[in-house]
């Protein structure tokens, strides 16, 4: 079995069956960060989902670092909802909220980053979490991993968008605590 | 103090060591709002979060088959699922069924399931002449026949539609929406219609519902006539050259 990086490298010579393992290895991830946009329904999902696989696939000679494709894959599906939904907002806003929004762009990989260690770091994030609605959500989201955004809505008895707040206000914390541990390798 | 702002950040990312107010703000949460909005690590935050509880699926046959059409050239495959062309919305779409002059009754045979939990599909085939007929049970189609759809639902939600060529496992389609009442079958781009080009034999469309999002297995238990909170209706036609 081709490893990630030998099946993005067939990838980018247009091979299908490449193509295909990787939109089954990752499709799962892509899913499931959409499903924390509560109020994303099933077809405007399937949709993104599409979309940023289309992009990714015809992009793939951008991305200089394989271990960066879920990252950059995730980045696009991000971006893909986000404008998703600010044209269900407004149409005319589109442009103007987006218009700094580089789909094709891919951000350098942070080699301070270590998928296993920083996994440590946000389990201690999420049980430093005093007990109340935010630390019940992200629970269910992102540890126990079953429910959408929307069903933990359902779960809970609250707002679709109450649920993606606070699952947007957890993914600031964790996104700080990168930071500093990317600014930090820098220092040093 | 200085003012935290997208200047004050990339003051603060550009030279952390000379920024030691700045960083201890950052530490303490006051930029994480501006740190949000901002695309630096945005995928590796997820993909950090997701790998808390990784989920591993089996192909999306339909999603991969959507993907592949946009990214390598198509041969043309039997039983192809496509949109049917507007003219068709022109024919059916003004809410009734009355196809070639002909209005059929919601409760033709393709019924499946217990209680009131029923679907109803009804076929229609494009004729030469473009106009749609809708069939019976099990009529008689040649290869190349066009199907569209109908579909009379209990629910709003979620379907997939399958074809199953005589016995053999169904393979799905598509996933469509089904809306309670009698209504077209359509997918995004536009009717939902089958093309039974190299298909011979019996061959009987499946279409599956339900109140919330459901798998391939749970649709294939559901046909299979196993318990199931799915919503199940089939038309069969024979194909013959």
């Amino acid at each position: 079995m081709k490893t990630p990086g030998e099946q993005i490298e067939a990838a980018r010579r247009g091979d299908e069956a490449a193509y295909r393992a990787l939109y089954q290895r990752y499709r799962p991830a892509v899913v499931r960060l959409l499903e924390g946009f509560a109020t994303l329904d099933f077809d405007e999902r399937e949709d993104i989902v599409q979309d940023t696989f289309t992009r990714a696939f015809k992009s793939l000679d951008k991305l200089q670092v394989d271990k960066a494709f879920e990252s950059w894959l995730l980045t696009i599906a991000r971006n893909r909802a986000k404008t998703a939904l600010s044209k269900r907002a407004s149409e005319h806003d589109t442009m103007a909220t987006f218009s700094k929004e580089s789909l094709d762009a891919v951000p350098p990989f942070p080699e301070s980053l270590t998928l296993e260690v920083d996994i440590g770091v946000v389990r201690d994030l999420i049980g430093r979490l005093p007990e109340g609605p935010e630390k019940d959500t992200v629970t269910l989201f992102y540890l126990e991993g079953q429910l959408s955004a929307r069903e933990i809505a359902d779960k809970l008895g609250v707002g679709k968008s109450a649920i993606t707040m606070r699952l947007e206000r957890f993914r600031a914390r964790v996104k700080r605590e990168l930071m500093l541990r990317v600014l930090a390798g820098r220092v040093a | 103090m200085s003012p935290l702002d997208e200047a004050a950040l990339n003051r603060l990312l550009q030279n952390p060591s000379g920024e030691p107010e700045l960083l201890e703000r950052l530490k303490a949460g006051d930029f994480d709002e501006l740190l949000a909005a901002r695309p630096e690590l945005d995928g590796e935050t997820d993909r950090l979060l997701l790998a808390l509880a990784p989920k591993e699926a089996p192909l999306d046959e339909l999603g991969w088959r959507r993907l592949r059409s946009k990214l390598v050239p198509q041969r043309r495959a039997p039983a192809a699922m496509f949109a049917l062309a507007a003219g068709l919305a022109a024919v059916v779409g003004a809410g009734t069924w009355a196809i070639g002059g002909r209005v059929a009754p919601v409760t033709e045979p393709g019924l499946k399931g217990a209680g009131k939990l029923l679907l109803g599909v009804e076929a229609a085939k494009q004729r030469s002449d473009g106009a749609f007929e809708v069939l019976r049970g099990d009529d008689e189609v040649k290869p190349g026949t066009v199907l569209a759809f109908r579909v009379t639902s209990p629910l709003d939600g979620p379907a997939r539609v399958f074809l199953q060529r005589a016995t053999e496992v169904p393979e799905e389609l598509a996933q469509v929406r089904v809306k309670q009442g009698a209504a077209q079958l359509e997918q995004e781009s536009g009717l939902f219609g089958v093309n039974l080009e190299d298909e011979q034999g019996p061959v009987t469309i499946w279409v599956v519902a339900g109140e919330g999002l459901f798998d391939v297995e749970q649709a294939l238990a559901a046909i299979a006539g196993k318990p199931s909170a799915l919503v199940v209706g089939k038309v069969g036609v024979r194909v013959k050259p």
